[in-house]
């Protein structure tokens, strides 16, 4: 019977319905639909009458049901509940009400009642993993005898399933009555309940039909699993037992097990830890070892992944071992302290000491004091600059005194982070201010006690760094670091001042350290660069032909000259652009733009760059900036001498195709040849890497002869079409502050098919290096060389011969 | 003969009026033509500084705007010695056609001014005037680079440029002589400089070059008051085509047109310095000439010092009163003096004296000299040597060498006659009028077409 209902007597709302009686032994179970059985105020009431007139009434706790349970109540609308049965006839009426008033009422005669049948699911199950739920009134109801839950295994083969967690996720275990009506079994669980029925694991790993029954009754209700199969996600490959955060070593240390039996031999494995707000990943050490209640399809582990303390608890781990693997943690699970994980973790691997988890278990713990002088040799060590490239390297520059000799290593270390040694890429200088030190433990005074070192670091960032030195006895001591500083064009003036190297020790110091240092160091100042600012000055050249891009550094007053210059002529059609790469003359270099142009009538664009970033990083900041057809790069202290040199540069271009760039003849002011194309040799002098010569350089200039082929121009005025500067990205940004970056840019022009040529009848005057004289010119000498080695590294496989490798021979000619 | 009158310039007292001759007008243009503008600019305002330079712009100007078909407007620095009007440039305190700049400093290595807002003000003042010629009088304060701006603003003027001394090619005040040894110098190159001012890089002498040959050479004509100074600045690398010696005009004195017998031939024969004494211009020279004179007994020969020193460097100052504190009976020192005294003292005695040490242009003093019939001692170098002709207008000796100088005075002190025939030889200073007449035949070009094509 069912009935429909107008409520508040304006609109026909959906059927509200008292649908099913189903009785078992001892009990019985109501369902229908409610269309506001998610209210609160839904009640069911039994009202019967006794014989004797005698009325009897008993409220029905109802629940919702939210599809889980099978058949056609698993609709949002439905409803159930359950109640014991007493001696009745159960011929009375269930009467739904909702806020008080009565919305259905229902009596079922005896045909209409159903005999119950117990519902439930198999959720998983796996010989690791066996999950589900049972639905049976007499579990919970008092005064019952509780049916056993079975697990019926290919037709033949039971096993007893202890229910034992809490389903808060199944609508009806809202029922007040309901506790547990779960079952989880885990490896342990299930190996003792195969191991009580004679089975072996594999019996569930290869079983093709498996039933739950309850009371001996095959539970209704979703498809159980079938052949070991989960409904659920992928099948757990093992557990976490216990984990915790070391912060000591700046990580999770986990332990458990996982499943399979092939060998384990790897030390590391790509590692996602999932918690509630996020995860962790990187490259996990792990380690091995025999467990006896997994053995025969698993392996004990213990694992360590870098990474800082989660704020939500850990629910999950995947880690890339034999494929992708997902590790769940148990029902047990627990998160330990430091004091109690790192032993307990150590106790498992005793077995197997050697690995590198074990070793860096078993570490001394950096605790933010100096160790040093509790070595057993006497070994004084002083660090003065430590600055710090996340994710680049790290740079230590320092001394070391070890008149014993008794140092076997010194490694940086941070929290769950451990370097190569440092003397792996390792200068050793003099350090005149030692001496007397020196002489006090009898080393020879041609020692050389300074070191800039430096740290490749694949980390976004260490957590209490600091040094470790080991001696050849094995004891270890600790240095703590200063606070690591950023990379700065100071630092690395800082590193490469007072440095004098050998050319036998250049592949050493220079590939091995300046270099790769150098370019951590500029790739960290150039990534913190921000926006430019552009300043017109005078009119808009509308369209231009050529942009002009002239960088400025130092010398501003180069302006000054060069416009005067171009006043003689004008610029028409000409873009000019000034980029300011010091920022502290940004008003200097506003005033004089000004001046210049209201004196000389040369309009122009200003970009000012809010920090120093170099000669290539300026030019490029300014080229996406350039309208120009074409672009000229121009240095500041190159000045024309007529009013045709640039539209006969850009005439070549425009002529040739095949031509990249242009250069110009340069001269230096006493009229002697300061460019006249660029050739690539190797120096011996400098460690046999390649270097561009100047051919004719300070000589009387030959007559000119037009376009002439070269291996490169300088950029000191280097005429291109601005959409190949702009589809090579401009210059290398790698050559910091600038050096190099022409050549490199030639090269990657003719390695695109095109040339590179002087034109020999365009003639300019360039005071070479006036802009750059500069305090300090040793670390800028250094610094060139440095440039030179990137450049080798680059382009060295482009010039006939090698640069001399470490230990190499040198040869001189 | 047509009778004009001019205001002569006397320190700060009232101007007053002389009379002088007109020249024949060559330059006349024709009295149906529009007048000739001229802008005259000076580096500084004689009202404000007593230079050679700007004494001769002025009187220049004053001459032109005395003239009929004429007109002409003033434009002089400041120099800092004038006080700053908030927000402008150019005032005019001293007449509707006189106009001052007041400077904002200055580059004076380059001659490069770094004021902006003068081309703006400048500009505006060119348009509105639209002068035919303009005419500078020296290009400090104003900038080198004031011709480009002439040049950008009146496309077909007439730029005309008056070298007073050899600034554009030595950065030692123009003055061509080496640092520290005062030693002379014949050519400027930039390693050369650089020795002279080792603090300066070769490459900086080289740009300095390169930036005052660059706006020079938008400069239509260049005047020079000696032929020394003219060949100097064609060595250095201006087009000769583009010269005219013109010397610069004297102010002419009623009472110096008769001719004035030397006064005596009495005891003793007395030569007389006027001038700014300072080492360059020799006063260390004279005062051991005169020590070396002085061990000659008997000879009646006496030397006076006129001048004021200072505003010397301390060195000099030190030195120099060392010297005085020594110097024999035979040298007086009287003083300074005031420009306008310095006929009356020159007829005083019987020669004047320039030893300068460094080459000079064109002396004022010795045009003074000559227009009071008084024969001039000097140096044997550069300008000085060119307006005084060994013999005629007066006697060199060897420059910077006391002793060559103490001979000659012994010589004419034991035959003064010699100094007294010489004012029948002795030439004259050219007029205002006269130079002026001259520089109108450097205008002309623009008188007579209005394209610049051709020039």
């Amino acid at each position: 019977m069912t009935s429909t209902l107008l409520r508040d007597g304006l609109r026909p709302v959906a059927i509200d319905a008292i649908e099913s009686l189903e009785v078992g032994d001892g009990f019985g179970v109501v369902a229908g639909w409610a269309s506001q059985s998610s209210g609160s105020d839904l009640n069911l009431t039994y009202f019967s009458s006794l014989p004797g007139g005698q009325a009897q009434t008993l409220s029905i706790s109802l629940s919702p049901l939210d599809g889980q349970f099978g058949g056609p109540l698993d609709h949002p609308d439905g409803f159930i509940g359950m109640f014991r049965i007493g001696a009745g006839p159960l011929d009375g009426d269930f009467v739904l009400s909702a806020g008080g008033q009565e919305i259905a009422r229902r009596s079922f005669a005896p045909e209409e009642r159903k005999v119950f049948v117990p519902r439930g699911r198999v959720e998983r199950a796996s010989p690791v993993d066996l999950r589900g739920w049972v639905f049976h009134p007499a579990l919970w109801l008092q005064g019952l005898d509780p049916p056993a839950v079975e697990l019926r295994v290919d037709d033949k083969i039971l096993l007893q399933l202890p229910l034992n967690e809490r389903r808060d996720d199944l609508g009806f275990s809202k029922l007040p009555a309901v506790d547990i009506a779960g079952f989880r079994l885990l490896p342990t669980d299930i190996k003792r309940i195969l191991s009580r029925a004679g089975q072996q694991p594999a019996l569930i790993e290869n079983a093709s039909r498996m039933e739950l029954l309850v009371g001996g009754i095959a539970v209704v209700g979703p498809s159980p699993a079938q052949g070991g199969k989960t409904e659920e996600g992928s099948d757990p490959a093992g557990f976490v037992d216990f984990y915790g955060h070391v912060p000591d070593l700046g990580g999770y240390l986990l332990a458990g097990w996982m499943s399979g039996t092939e060998p384990r031999t790897v030390e590391s494995a790509p590692c996602v830890l999932r918690c509630e707000s996020g995860k962790l990943s990187g490259e996990a050490l792990i380690a091995w070892h025999s467990r006896s209640d997994v053995e025969g399809f698993g392996a004990g582990f213990v694992c360590f992944l870098h990474g800082e303390r989660a704020d939500t608890p850990f629910f999950g781990m995947e880690i890339e071992f034999s494929g992708r693997r997902l590790l769940l943690p148990t029902t047990a699970g627990r998160e330990l302290e430091e004091s109690t994980l790192v032993p307990g973790c150590m106790e498992l691997l005793k077995a197997r000491p050697d690995g590198l988890l074990q070793t860096l278990l078993r570490q001394p713990r950096f605790t933010g004091k100096d160790t040093l002088a509790e070595l057993a040799a006497h070994v004084q060590l002083a660090i003065d600059e430590f600055i710090l490239v996340p994710g680049d390297g790290a740079l230590l520059t320092g001394w070391i005194i070890d008149p014993t000799y008794a140092v076997r290593s010194i490694k940086l270390r941070a929290r769950g982070f451990q370097s190569q040694e440092l003397t792996s890429a390792w200068v050793s200088q003099p350090r005149p201010d030692l001496m007397a030190a020196l002489e006090s433990v009898g080393l020879a005074d041609h020692s050389t006690p300074g070191f800039t070192a430096f740290v490749p670091l694949n980390v976004p960032r260490l957590i209490a760094p600091h040094l470790e030195v080991t001696l050849h006895l094995g004891q270890v001591g600790f240095k703590s670091l200063p606070s690591p500083r950023g990379g700065s064009l100071k630092a690395i003036r800082s590193m490469l001042s007072g440095v004098e190297v050998a050319p036998c020790d250049m592949a050493r110091s220079f590939a091995g350290v300046f270099a790769p240092a150098t370019r951590a160091l500029n790739r960290a100042r150039l990534s913190q660069r921000a926006g430019h600012t552009l300043v017109n000055v005078g009119p808009e050249v509308a369209a231009p032909d050529i942009s002009v891009i002239v960088p400025l550094y130092g010398r501003i007053d180069w302006m000054l000259h060069q416009c005067a210059q171009f006043s003689t002529h004008g610029l028409p059609g000409v873009e000019l652009i000034y980029v300011l790469d010091d920022p502290p003359r940004k008003n200097d270099v506003i005033n004089l733009a000004q001046r210049c142009f209201r004196w000389f009538g040369i309009p122009m664009r200003l970009v000012l760059l809010p920090q120093n970033v170099g000669y290539g990083p300026a030019n490029n900041e300014a080229l996406r900036v350039a309208r120009g057809r074409y672009v000229c790069f121009l240095n500041s202290d190159v000045l024309p001498r007529d009013g045709e040199w640039l539209r006969r540069m850009a005439g070549a271009l425009e002529a040739d195709d095949d031509l990249g760039a242009v250069g110009a003849r340069l001269l230096f002011e006493d009229g002697t040849v300061q460019h006249d194309g660029m050739s690539l040799r190797r120096l011996p002098l400098f460690g046999n890497i390649p270097f561009p010569l100047h051919p004719g350089k300070g000589q009387r200039p030959p007559p000119g002869r037009g376009l002439r082929q070269v291996e490169a121009i300088t950029g000191a005025c280097m005429v291109l079409p601005r959409a190949l500067a702009q589809r090579l990205g401009g210059f290398d940004e790698d050559y910091a502050v600038g050096d190099f970056e022409d050549v490199d840019l030639c090269l990657r022009i003719r390695a695109k098919g095109l040339t590179c040529a002087v034109h020999d009848e365009v003639v300019m005057w360039h005071l070479e290096r006036q802009s750059q004289q500069a305090p300090g010119v040793s670390w800028r000498q250094n610094l060139t060389t440095v440039n030179a080695w990137t450049f080798s590294e680059r382009w060295g496989h482009a010039v006939a011969g090698a640069a001399l490798s470490p230990g190499g021979v040198l040869n001189l000619s | 003969m047509k009778r004009r009158r001019i205001a002569k310039l006397r320190g700060a007292a009232p101007a007053e009026t002389v009379v002088v001759t007109d020249q024949p007008a060559a330059e006349a243009p024709l009295a149906t033509a529009p007048p000739l503008r001229v802008l005259v600019m000076s580096h500084m305002d004689p009202r404000l500084s007593r230079g050679g330079a700007e004494i001769a712009g002025f009187q220049m100007y004053q001459e032109l705007s005395s003239r009929p078909n004429v007109t002409a407007w003033f434009l002089s620095a400041s120099g800092g010695k004038l006080p700053e009007r908030l927000g402008v440039r150019l005032v005019q305190p001293f007449g509707p056609n006189e106009y001052v700049y007041v400077t904002q400093g200055f580059d004076h290595f380059l001659h490069a001014n770094p004021d902006p807002e003068f081309p703006i003000e400048f500009t505006a003042l060119l348009h509105e005037i639209r002068p035919d010629v303009v005419h500078l009088h020296h290009y400090t304060n104003f900038g080198i680079e004031t011709l480009h701006l002439i040049r950008r603003a009146l496309p077909a003027a007439r730029m005309i440029v008056t070298l007073h001394e050899y600034l554009a090619i030595c950065h030692h005040f123009g003055q061509m002589v080496k640092r520290p040894s005062f030693g002379l110098c014949s050519e400027a190159s930039p390693r050369d400089c650089h020795r002279c001012f080792p603090e300066v890089a070769e490459q900086e002498f080289f740009l300095r070059q390169l930036y005052f040959s660059r706006f020079l050479d938008e400069a239509d004509a260049f005047i020079a008051p000696s032929h020394f100074l003219a060949q100097r600045y064609i060595e250095w690398g201006l087009p000769e085509g583009r010269f005219h010696v013109i010397e610069n005009g004297m102010v002419e004195e009623v009472s110096t047109i008769s001719p004035v017998a030397h006064p005596r031939l009495g005891k003793e024969l007395v030569f007389g310095f006027f001038g700014q004494i300072s080492r360059l211009k020799g006063a260390n020279v004279l005062i051991k000439a005169a020590q070396l004179l002085a061990e000659e007994k008997d000879l009646p020969v006496r030397i006076e010092m006129y001048g004021d020193h200072s505003s010397q460097p301390e060195a000099f100052r030190k030195d120099f009163d060392e010297l005085l504190a020594e110097a024999p009976a035979n040298f007086t020192f009287r003083g300074p003096y005031e420009n306008w005294q310095v006929r009356s003292l020159m007829r005083g005695v019987d020669a004047v004296v320039v030893p300068s040490i460094w080459w000079e242009n064109s002396p004022l003093v010795i045009q003074e000299a000559l227009s009071s019939l008084r024969p001039i001692i000097c140096s044997d170098i550069g300008g000085m040597a060119e307006k005084v002709r060994d013999g005629i207008d007066g006697f060199h000796f060897r420059a910077g060498d006391p002793r060559s100088l103490a001979g000659l005075f012994a010589t004419l002190g034991r035959a003064p006659e010699r100094l007294q025939a010489m004012q029948s030889t002795m030439g004259r200073p050219p007029s205002i009028a006269e130079t002026t007449s001259q520089i109108m035949g450097v205008y002309q070009p623009i008188c007579s077409q209005t394209s610049r094509e051709g020039l």
